[in-house]
């Protein structure tokens, strides 16, 4: 552990030192992090990659953006630089850029924690030419996170919280349903991470406009490695309407929009 | 004092020979592929394969698992890509480590089992089955088959005239007396017993008031039940001829021989392989090391070795 700041009231962001795991990470990937050897909590807890750390270039570490909700990730907030955490990764099939044509409009869509991956995931799309639409939800002002970071890539968020405290007073869907509404027939591609209902709007509004949709799903996990079958999310398979369970550890956590099944 | 020549660590569990009694267990290991990247197949003293049927299986809606104080509840649903898709896509790769595969089948009805008996009988690389018999009987009205004594030796029974590979019968704990089971699989021909599965248990979500799992029930595994399963294998150890491979909440060279000292040949790391994902590795290096310092030149001479007076 390299640093481990408090954000705002209940949110961290932690530095892990892991030349190996930051140079093999995609934006979507995500570590499984065991907090500590006790066995309550027993298992490791999946972790989105926020940001890659660099140094000369080169990759040195990872950053971790997370909310503390329970009992693993209270100690993990008490974790302080200088130790050390067993972690597993990069994991997971993260977005997928590479369909992407260059005339695209990519359009990242985060609520609340959601925003962990997605940051990440604007730097690789400014790498590779395109400038992302940016649009983010909280419940507030104060778990409006990290947009400093957005704005020094040279991105402008639209925000929009629940209070009406900053930006638009609504959902991070709203901002979508107008931003979409404005530039119909955008040729375009939406990411995004948030809640599960969030998500469930996401995917019928990209679907609405016409546009594909990259979302990533979150979902319980024991292994992180395929093997334990317990991260399954229910996905139409390729014959169309049929019911399959994919794990969203090895098939996602990423997964197209229309393929999920709510 | 340090022993001279390294220790014996290999097994045999009664036509089954293991080269260390170390083997990943059923359900936490995937197909053993998934744990490719994490360590050498061929140094382990064997894994068993996720429980196979004679078809794909989709399992369970999720929530599947939910964590519990020292464990976790599963109620995966039994999902598996069927026998004929592991020999095909998943057998070819694992053949080329030397370690003992270990087939766990299941089924809805004994036919079933049967079936899986014959079709793995005739496929090369395989060291043995191991006969799940934790699973609901349809033609018993969703009973267990592993709960009735009569019914776990008639299926025992019906396997073993399919197939001349060792079988091991894997006993679930959630009966009165795990010793009466465990005799009706010895008598109709098992070669050795696995024990113990999960427990059945239950959790709820005060804030939602609704169960943590979509099945509401699912099986408790993890350290939360490794006195539970000690203690199954001790009494079993004292009713049976055969060899019994001990599981339940492992977690460390400690409990390794505990489990061998209450009467386990061998033993199976399940849960552990979630938190610990190299444990089995260890285990291996761990023990040999043990046996070393201890001065003990044969891991069987802790079979059974627990003193009790």
């Amino acid at each position: 552990m390299q640093k481990q700041e408090s954000i705002a009231p209940g949110y961290w962001l932690l530095s892990l030192h892991s030349p190996q795991i930051a140079s093999a990470a995609a934006p979507g990937q995500f570590v499984m992090l065991k907090i500590d050897k006790s066995f309550d909590p027993l298992l490791p807890r999946p972790m989105s990659i926020h940001s890659v750390i660099k140094e000369d270039n080169n990759r040195i570490g990872f950053t971790i953006l997370y909310k503390v909700m329970g009992k693993g990730t209270r100690l993990l907030s008490e974790k302080r630089s200088g130790e050390s955490l067993v972690v597993i990764g990069p994991l997971g099939k993260g977005f997928n850029l590479n369909h992407i044509s260059s005339g695209c409009e990519p359009i990242v869509v985060g609520g609340g924690i959601g925003i962990a991956p997605l940051l990440f995931l604007a730097h690789k799309l400014l790498e590779r030419g395109w400038t992302p639409s940016v649009l983010l939800g909280a419940n507030s002002q104060q778990e409006l996170l990290r947009l400093d970071e957005f704005e020094s890539s040279g991105l402008i968020p639209k925000v929009s919280t629940e209070d009406g405290s900053k930006g638009v007073k609504g959902m991070v869907t709203d901002l979508l349903g107008s931003y979409l509404e404005d530039r119909k027939g955008v040729h375009g591609e939406v990411f995004a991470c948030g809640p599960s209902p969030m998500l469930e709007k996401v995917a019928s509004q990209a679907k609405e406009y016409g546009l594909n949709s990259q979302l990533s799903l979150e979902q319980r996990m024991a292994c992180g490695l395929g093997a334990c079958l317990g991260c399954v999310v229910r996905i139409r398979d390729k014959e169309g309407s049929q019911l399959s369970f994919q794990r969203v550890c090895t098939e996602g956590p990423v997964f197209n929009g229309e393929d999920i099944i709510w | 004092m340090v022993a001279e020549s390294s220790p014996i660590l290999s097994i045999e569990l009664n036509g089954l020979k293991l080269k260390n009694p170390i083997i990943a267990a059923s359900g936490t290991f995937g197909y053993g592929l998934e744990y490719v990247p994490l360590g050498d197949l061929s140094k382990l003293g064997g894994m068993v394969t996720k429980g196979l049927c004679m078809w794909e299986e989709k399992g369970n809606p999720p929530p599947r698992i939910c964590e519990t104080p020292a464990g976790m509840l599963n109620s995966i649903g039994l999902e598996n890509i069927g026998i004929e898709n592991f020999i095909t896509e998943k057998l070819p790769q694992l053949i080329q480590y030397d370690t003992a595969i270990i087939v766990n089948i299941w089924g809805r009805e004994i036919d079933d089992y049967i079936k899986a008996a014959e079709r793995l009988d005739a496929v090369n690389g395989i060291a043995a089955l191991e006969v799940n018999i934790s699973c609901p009987n349809i033609k018993k009205g969703g009973l267990t088959f592993g709960t009735d004594p009569s019914v776990t030796f008639e299926l025992v029974q019906q396997v073993r005239k399919r197939t001349s590979l060792p079988l091991m019968v894997k006993l679930t704990p959630n009966v009165t007396d795990i010793t009466l089971i465990a005799r009706s699989a010895e008598d109709a021909g098992a070669n050795a017993l696995s024990l113990i599965n999960t427990l059945l248990g239950m959790e709820i979500d005060v804030s939602t008031r609704r169960p943590s799992l979509a099945n509401i029930t699912g099986g408790l595994s993890g350290p939360a039940i490794r006195p539970v399963a000690l203690r199954m294998v001790y009494q079993t150890a004292r009713q049976v001829n055969i060899p019994i491979v001990g599981l339940g909440g492992i977690s460390s060279l400690a409990d390794v021989i505990k489990f061998l000292l209450a009467g386990a040949s061998a033993v199976q790391i399940g849960t552990a392989n979630f938190f610990d994902p190299t444990i089995c590795w260890r285990l291996v290096d761990e023990l040999e090391e043990y046996l070393r310092n201890e001065n003990i030149s044969d891991v069987n001479q802790l079979v059974g070795a627990i003193i009790e007076e």
